[in-house]
C-alpha cells in the first residue's frame, strides 16, 4: 500500500527511500549553478529593500533534507562557493555559511522524513535566517564593519520571508510533479524479493 | 337628342380652366420671385420636403447596397484583415526596434563623451550583480587579459561608480562607493574642503569633513587624488548636513551618488 505523500515519517525505512529517489548529485549541482548564476544576472532587478530571494538557499535546503547531511553539505558547499565567486570581498562566508545550513538541514532529516510543504516552507524559512546568522558572523570575525547589525538583521528577516515566498511555489510544484507513492512501491516490492 | 355638354362635362370643364388659373398663378408668382432673384415659398416648400425625401431614400438605397456590398465582399475582407494584421505587426516590430534605439542613443552618447574626457579609459560592460545583494559589488567584462587592475578607479558618463577589488583573467569585480567597505577622499568642490566618502550601503556619506566649513545642500562632492582617481570626478552633491554632535571637531553629510547605481550599464575603468 502507497504511502500518502504529505507525510511526517519517523521510519528510517521512508528516509531511505526519499534519498534513493532524490535527484543525482550532477543535477543537483547543475541546479545549484543555474540558481547562484540567476541571482547575479536577473534577480537583482527583484530587490525589495536591499533583499533579494536566495534560489540558492532554497536548492540547498530541500535537496539536504532530501539527502542528508554528506550529500547535502557537498551541494552546500558549492552552491556557496558559486556565489563567493560570483560576489567578491566575502572571502569563503558563503560557503561556510552555506555547508552548515546543509549540514543542519541534513542532521534534521536523520530525525524524521516529511514531505509536508509546510514542513519545507518552514524548513526554508528557518535556514534563510540561519544562513544569514552565520554568515554575517563569519564576516565579523573575517574584520566587516558591524556598525549595521541592525540593518542585516532586517534585511535577513525580509530576504527570509521574501525567499520564503518564492519557495512556496517551487515546493508545491515539486510537490504535485513527484511520484512518490509508485517509486514506493517498487522499492518495496523489490526489498520483498 | 345628346347634349353636347353634360353636367360632368361642365364640371370638369371648371376644374380644367380652375386648374389653369392656378397654374398660372403660381407660374405668375414664381415669374416673380424668379425675376426677384428669390426662391418662392412654393418652390421652397417643394425642394424641402423632396430633400428630406432623398435622404431618407438615399439612406435606404445606401443602407441596403452597404449590406449587400459587404455581403458579397466578406470573401475580400478577410484577406484585407490578414494583410493588415500583417502590416500592423510589422509596424508595432518597426516602432518596438526604433523605440529600442532612441533608448540605447543616449546611453551610447554619454559613452562615447566619458571615453573623449578620458583617452586611456577601458571600456567595460556591467555583467553581474552580487547574488545575495549584501555586497554592493558588480562585476563587469574586462580582467587582467585587458590591463585592469586591483584599484582602478571605475566611473561612467556621470560621476564615480567604485573601484576594482578583484582582477581576474576575463573579469573583474567593482566595489560601488555605496559599499560600507568604500572609502573615497572627496573634496566639496565649492570650498575645497577634503572628508571622506563612506558607503552606507544606499548612498554615501562624507565624513572627517572640518568644523569651519559651511556646507550647504546642493554643493557638489568630487574626487581628491588618490590611488584609485585623479582628482575633480564628481561623486555626488550634498543631500542632507547632519547636525555636528557637541564638541565634535568634524562634520558629516549625506551625498546623494551621481551616478544611478539601479541601471548600471558601460563603464569604463581608468587605470592609474
Amino acid at each position: 500500500m502507497a504511502a500518502s505523500t504529505t507525510s511526517l515519517s519517523f521510519r528510517s525505512n521512508d528516509r531511505e527511500i526519499a534519498a534513493a529517489s532524490a535527484p543525482s548529485i550532477a543535477l543537483a549541482v547543475g541546479v545549484v549553478a543555474l540558481a547562484a548564476i540567476l541571482q547575479a544576472t536577473l534577480l537583482h532587478v527583484a530587490v525589495i529593500r536591499n533583499a533579494t530571494p536566495s534560489l540558492v538557499l532554497i536548492v540547498v535546503v530541500l535537496y539536504a533534507l532530501r539527502v542528508g547531511a554528506e550529500r547535502g553539505l557537498l551541494i552546500g558547499a558549492l552552491g556557496g562557493l558559486f556565489e563567493d565567486a560570483l560576489t567578491g570581498g566575502t572571502g569563503g562566508s558563503w560557503t561556510l555559511a552555506t555547508a552548515l545550513v546543509a549540514i543542519v538541514a541534513g542532521a534534521m532529516s536523520r530525525f524524521f522524513f516529511s514531505d509536508a510543504p509546510q514542513a519545507l516552507i518552514i524548513a526554508v524559512a528557518l535556514g534563510s535566517l540561519l544562513r544569514s546568522a552565520f554568515f554575517w558572523s563569519i564576516m565579523s570575525l573575517g574584520g566587516y564593519p558591524s556598525g549595521l547589525a541592525a540593518t542585516h538583521l532586517h534585511t535577513a528577516i525580509l530576504q527570509a520571508l521574501y525567499t520564503t515566498l518564492v519557495a512556496i511555489p517551487i515546493i508545491l510544484f515539486l510537490a504535485r510533479s513527484k511520484e512518490r507513492p509508485v517509486r514506493r512501491i517498487k522499492l518495496r516490492d523489490f526489498r520483498s524479493t | 337628342m345628346v347634349p353636347i355638354f353634360t353636367y360632368r362635362d361642365e364640371r370638369k370643364l371648371f376644374a380644367l380652366i380652375a386648374t389653369i388659373i392656378v397654374a398660372s398663378l403660381i407660374a405668375l408668382v414664381q415669374l416673380e420671385y424668379a425675376r426677384d432673384g428669390k426662391t418662392s415659398p412654393l418652390s421652397l416648400a417643394v425642394t424641402t420636403l423632396s430633400a428630406y425625401l432623398e435622404i431618407a431614400l438615399s439612406a435606404v438605397s445606401g443602407g441596403v447596397q452597404h449590406a449587400a456590398d459587404s455581403t458579397a465582399s466578406v470573401p475580400s475582407l478577410y484577406g484585407e484583415n490578414q494583410r493588415l494584421r500583417g502590416e500592423n505587426a510589422r509596424l508595432r516590430t518597426e516602432n518596438d526596434a526604433l523605440g529600442e534605439q532612441l533608448a540605447i542613443t543616449p546611453s551610447e552618447d554619454a559613452r562615447r563623451r566619458v571615453l573623449e574626457r578620458f583617452a586611456n579609459g577601458i571600456p567595460a560592460t556591467v555583467i553581474g550583480y552580487d547574488p545575495e545583494n549584501v555586497m554592493r559589488v558588480v562585476t563587469i567584462d574586462r580582467g587582467a587579459n585587458a590591463r585592469v587592475n586591483r584599484d582602478d578607479g571605475v566611473i561612467n558618463d556621470d560621476g564615480v561608480v567604485g573601484r576594482v577589488v578583484e582582477v581576474d583573467p576575463l573579469t573583474s569585480k567593482v566595489l560601488l562607493i555605496t559599499d560600507v567597505t568604500s572609502k573615497l577622499p572627496s573634496v566639496v568642490q565649492r570650498g575645497r574642503w577634503w572628508g571622506i566618502a563612506n558607503g552606507t550601503m544606499t548612498r554615501v556619506k562624507l565624513q572627517y569633513v572640518s568644523q569651519d566649513a559651511p556646507l550647504k545642500v546642493g554643493d557638489r562632492v568630487v574626487t581628491g587624488e588618490g590611488r584609485s582617481f585623479h582628482a575633480g570626478i564628481l561623486v555626488g552633491t550634498i543631500s542632507r548636513i547632519e547636525p555636528m554632535p557637541a564638541g565634535g571637531l568634524d562634520q558629516s553629510a549625506i551625498i546623494e551618488p551621481a551616478v544611478s547605481f539601479g541601471r548600471l550599464d558601460h563603464v569604463l575603468v581608468l587605470p592609474k
